[in-house]
Order: C-alpha cells, then sequence, then structure tokens
C-alpha cells in the first residue's frame, strides 16, 4: 500500500510507462509501407471474380445458375442458350461488383469450379459502369490469372 | 432476484434559470463506440441529466431476413455487430442446426469455438486500445489495434477474409485449418501476451489512469437485475455468471478455465475483468490448439441450401460475447423463409438504460471513457 501510494507519488508508475513508450519510439516500425510493401495473403482470400477455361481452352461455365441462385446480394445475371454444337453455355454472365459481398457462395456453389475469386482486391474504375464485370472481362482475367488460382485450388483441395 | 431499484426519472431541471446547459455528445462517435447520441444537460462542468438518442445506424436486418432464404441470410447476420461477426455467425447456425435438427461434426465444434475465441480477443484488443484512447492514451491504441491486425491476419489464413469471415454456416464450418496454422497461431498469441503486459505497465499501473477511472460509473449490484447487465460489466459486480460456464456450448467444457470476478464494479474494476479476461482468451486458444481433432469432416451435409425448408419451430439460443449474453430467437413456420428473428444484443441494455443511470454526476471529460468501459457498440443495438 505504502510502496503503491510511492509510486504514485514521485511518478514512477508514469515514468515507467514512459519508458515503454520510449523504447517504443526508437524500435522497429509496424507499418508496413503499403504500395511499396505487401504483406501475403492467404489462398482462400475472396477477392475479384474470375470465369476459368478448361486445359483446351473450353469454358467451363455450362450455365447452371447455382450461382445467380445462391447469390445473398443478388449480384450475377446470368442469361444462357444452347450453342451451335449442342452444349449449354452462357450468353450473358455479369457481376456487378458494386452490389457484391464477397461472400464466396458462387465459387462454394459451382459444379465444374468455373466461377472463382481471385486474390486481387486492388482495383479501380474510372468510368460508370465499369464495376458491372461481363463475360469476356471475367474469362479474360480467368486467363490472366489461371496459374495462380490452379494452385491456390490445388493446396485447398487435400482439404475439400 | 433483487428487482428492488428505483426506476423513477431524473428530475427535470429549468433550463431556463441560466444555471443548465444543454449540450449534444455525438452522434459521431462519442468515445470510439460508433453511431450514438447522449443529449447531457451540464450544471458547470457536472452532468445532472442525460437522455441517450439511438436510430442513427438502424438497418432493419430482422425485417430483411424475413424475405430471404436461409442460406442468403447468413452474410447478413454479421454485419450486424462490426468488430465480432462470429458471434452472430455462430448464433444464427445454431439457430437453423436447432431447428432443422443438424448434428454437427465434432471437428467443426472445436473450430467455430477456436474461431469465437479469436474473435473475442480480436475484440477486447480493439476496445483496450479504446478504451486507453478515451482516457487520453492514444499510443497504446495503435499497439493494440496493431495486434488485432495480426490476429486478422489469422482469419484471413483461416477464413478468407479479415471482418467478415462468413466461416460458422450452418451444418460447420466452411474450411479446415490450413497447414502450418497452429504455429502461426502461437506465435501471435506469445506476441499478444507480451503487449498485454506492457498495457499493464503503461495503462493499468498508470498513475492519471487509475484516478479518472477508480469510482467512475459504479453499477450497483441492485442495478444488475433490474436491468439486465451481464457480462464482464456483470462481472465486474461481483456475480460469478458466465453463459460459457452456466450453459456450456460447443466445447467449453472440456476447456479449463474460470470465471473472473471483481468486486469494484467501476471503470477500473471492468477493465480489469476484461483485461484478465484477455489472458484467458490467450490460454483458452491455446488449450484449444493442442486438443483439438486434427482430422474428420468439418460439415454436415445440409439438404439443397437453394429450397431449404424448416420445420415449424421456435427456438432460442445464446453465447456469451464480449460484452455479456448475446441470443437469437428464431420462428420459423415450415416454408424457406423464416418467419421472425429477433436478436438479444447487450449492448441495447448497456448503451442506453444504464449508460443513462450512470453518467449522472460524472465530469463532462469522463464521459468517453465511461462509456467505453460499458463496452457498446450501437450497430448492435438497433440492428
Amino acid at each position: 500500500m505504502i510502496k503503491q501510494y510511492l509510486g504514485s507519488l514521485f511518478l514512477i508508475e508514469l515514468l515507467k510507462g514512459l519508458k515503454l513508450t520510449g523504447k517504443y519510439f526508437f524500435a522497429k516500425k509496424f507499418t508496413i509501407m503499403y504500395p511499396e510493401e505487401k504483406t501475403p495473403i492467404s489462398n482462400r482470400f475472396r477477392g475479384r471474380h474470375a470465369l476459368r477455361r478448361y486445359p483446351n481452352g473450353e469454358e467451363r461455365c455450362i450455365a447452371c445458375k447455382l450461382c445467380e441462385a445462391v447469390c445473398p446480394a443478388l449480384a450475377i445475371t446470368i442469361e444462357a442458350e444452347p450453342r451451335d454444337d449442342g452444349t449449354r453455355r452462357t450468353t450473358k454472365y455479369e457481376i456487378d461488383l458494386f452490389k457484391c459481398i464477397f461472400c464466396g457462395f458462387c465459387e462454394e456453389s459451382c459444379p465444374v469450379d468455373s466461377i472463382v475469386e481471385t486474390n486481387i482486391f486492388e482495383y479501380h474504375y474510372e468510368q460508370r459502369g465499369e464495376q458491372i464485370m461481363d463475360k469476356t472481362k471475367l474469362l479474360q482475367f480467368g486467363d490472366d490469372y489461371e496459374a495462380q488460382l490452379a494452385q491456390d485450388r490445388t493446396l485447398d483441395a487435400q482439404y475439400r | 432476484m433483487n428487482l428492488t431499484h428505483d426506476f423513477s426519472p431524473t428530475p427535470e431541471v429549468d433550463l431556463a434559470s441560466g444555471k443548465y446547459v444543454k449540450i449534444w455528445h455525438g452522434p459521431q462517435h462519442p468515445g470510439i463506440t460508433g453511431n450514438m447520441s447522449l443529449e447531457l444537460t451540464l450544471c458547470g462542468d457536472e452532468i445532472v441529466n442525460c437522455k441517450t438518442h439511438v436510430g442513427y445506424l438502424h438497418r432493419g436486418f430482422e425485417k430483411l431476413m424475413e424475405r430471404r432464404t436461409y442460406i442468403q441470410n447468413f452474410p447478413l447476420v454479421c454485419r450486424i455487430a462490426v468488430p465480432e461477426p462470429t458471434f452472430n455467425e455462430y448464433l444464427y447456425s445454431a439457430g437453423i442446426e436447432d431447428l432443422a435438427g443438424i448434428e454437427v461434426p465434432e471437428l467443426a465444434k472445436w473450430l467455430r469455438c477456436l474461431n469465437l475465441e479469436l474473435m473475442r480477443l480480436g475484440s477486447f484488443l480493439m476496445w483496450l486500445g479504446g478504451a486507453s484512447g478515451a482516457f487520453g492514451m492514444s499510443t497504446v491504441y495503435q499497439w493494440t489495434v496493431t495486434h488485432r491486425d495480426y490476429i486478422l491476419d489469422l482469419f484471413e489464413e483461416m477464413t478468407g477474409a479479415r471482418i467478415y469471415h462468413m466461416y460458422i454456416s450452418p451444418g460447420g464450418v466452411r474450411a479446415p485449418l490450413p497447414d502450418g496454422f497452429k504455429d502461426r497461431c502461437l506465435m501471435v498469441m506469445k506476441k499478444v501476451e507480451k503487449l498485454l503486459y506492457e498495457v499493464e505497465t503503461t495503462v493499468l499501473n498508470n498513475a492519471v489512469f487509475k484516478k479518472r477511472a477508480i469510482g467512475l460509473g459504479v453499477i450497483s449490484s441492485d442495478m444488475v437485475d433490474a436491468y439486465g447487465v451481464t457480462g464482464p460489466n456483470q462481472r465486474a459486480a461481483g456475480y460469478a455468471r458466465d453463459t460459457r460456464k452456466d450453459s456450456p456450448y460447443l466445447v467449453y467444457e472440456q476447456l479449463d478455465f474460470d470465471v473472473i470476478t471483481a468486486t469494484g464494479s467501476d471503470a477500473f474494476d471492468r477493465t480489469i475483468v476484461r483485461y484478465q479476461e484477455m489472458h484467458q482468451c490467450v490460454s483458452l486458444i491455446r488449450q484449444m490448439l493442442d486438443r483439438m481433432p486434427t482430422d474428420g469432416a468439418f460439415h454436415t451435409p445440409t439438404p439443397n441450401v437453394l429450397h431449404w425448408k424448416i420445420p415449424a419451430g421456435e427456438t432460442y439460443v445464446k453465447a456469451e460475447c464480449t460484452r455479456g449474453e448475446y441470443g437469437y430467437y428464431i420462428e420459423t413456420d415450415g416454408s424457406e423463409y423464416v418467419r421472425r428473428v429477433h436478436i438479444r444484443g447487450p449492448s441495447y441494455t448497456h448503451a442506453i438504460a444504464v449508460m443513462e443511470k450512470l453518467v449522472i454526476g460524472a465530469n463532462i471529460a469522463d464521459v468517453a471513457g465511461l462509456m467505453v468501459s460499458l463496452h457498446t457498440y450501437p450497430p448492435e443495438i438497433e440492428r
């Protein structure tokens, strides 16, 4: 009790605290200089979408519309009709990224691993309406990041 | 149960006398908690009357949920309490499982429990920073938020997202732990524990903090039951009640922990209780990582979620979140949609009724500190 009283009277406790904050002043900083430095991203990260293709270049999507049905934010719009070779394909596949909440249900519901979420989270739009990702854009993202996507899926496949 | 508390309102003051002044504290984050405002009547710098106003954050979640399928509600519930969405996810899933009669696999229970405890620690770290910030020590805020970020990194690895994980889905969890998670988690726990001891030196032993927090906002023991005070606020008043102990859920029965109580019931003792609970969290996370089964199913197959009809019934599930008892009342009528959801959040009692009582007689400078010491989240008050 007396020790505590003296500690408060002579500001010893305060000085101890100041010593610690002073130490942090000279210590190595926690800060990550973001655009130059980046933290590693998990392979489960849910970022901007992409549509994948099979290795032979055929698009995976079979227009089952499960992703459209499960989407909690109603961000996906699909229109489909049979193609010339008789297979069912999408004619329109749009994701409104302003509506999307990145829950990953579309990826989980997809029976052919077509719609996936990449780990891209840094992007911007310059024109109104650019946030609506159409099929060409999504397939393009899929082609661009295929190596990364395949690697992430293999890493997680052992648990599924 | 002691219900002898005097509920009569504080007498109105004569504003025209010129002795009093009325000011609004908020709605822009009175004490780093969220959007609500306090209408304070002051005499000098002493508060003589207080009226709380909420409604700045009402988003109508409970009504929205009645028009969406069960699986589409799931990403919605985690938006209710922003800094700790996992408790909402868990309770919603637990309620749905209870009504639909789904048994959760053993591994999923452990993973859920681990997720909840990590979230509790993260939420407490953010609170600790806010509390020291409200008492004028904003350096500590930087430290604790940094360490919360390490926990968010763990979440990103485990669930794929940092804040809104959407991990504890009805039927189990969405993914098991990745390789090497245990080591990284233990490393973060070590860092957090070191930080906690530093915070003890800097904040809890600080003469200024003690001077301001001791005796501030005492919740008398007759208020506890009368107002429905739960969680650390209640335990600081000497009541050894904890939902994790009293009606154990998930795997808490198998874990080794004690209910932490204090006697002072003021802002300082509430801080101490939460500080000790953070150490308890670290210990619980370590225990879980040690004892957790490494393989097995992590998700029970559910019916097709797009046409999931749950038989008619009603249930109330509850859990101990960082602030107190969190409960979900869910009523179904056999259709694809939920009939009614009611969410019981502890902030409702703490931030509105209890706050109005406690703030009277306090100093205007201590309002932020008092509010933070009750640990309330306005998003959760109004849903």
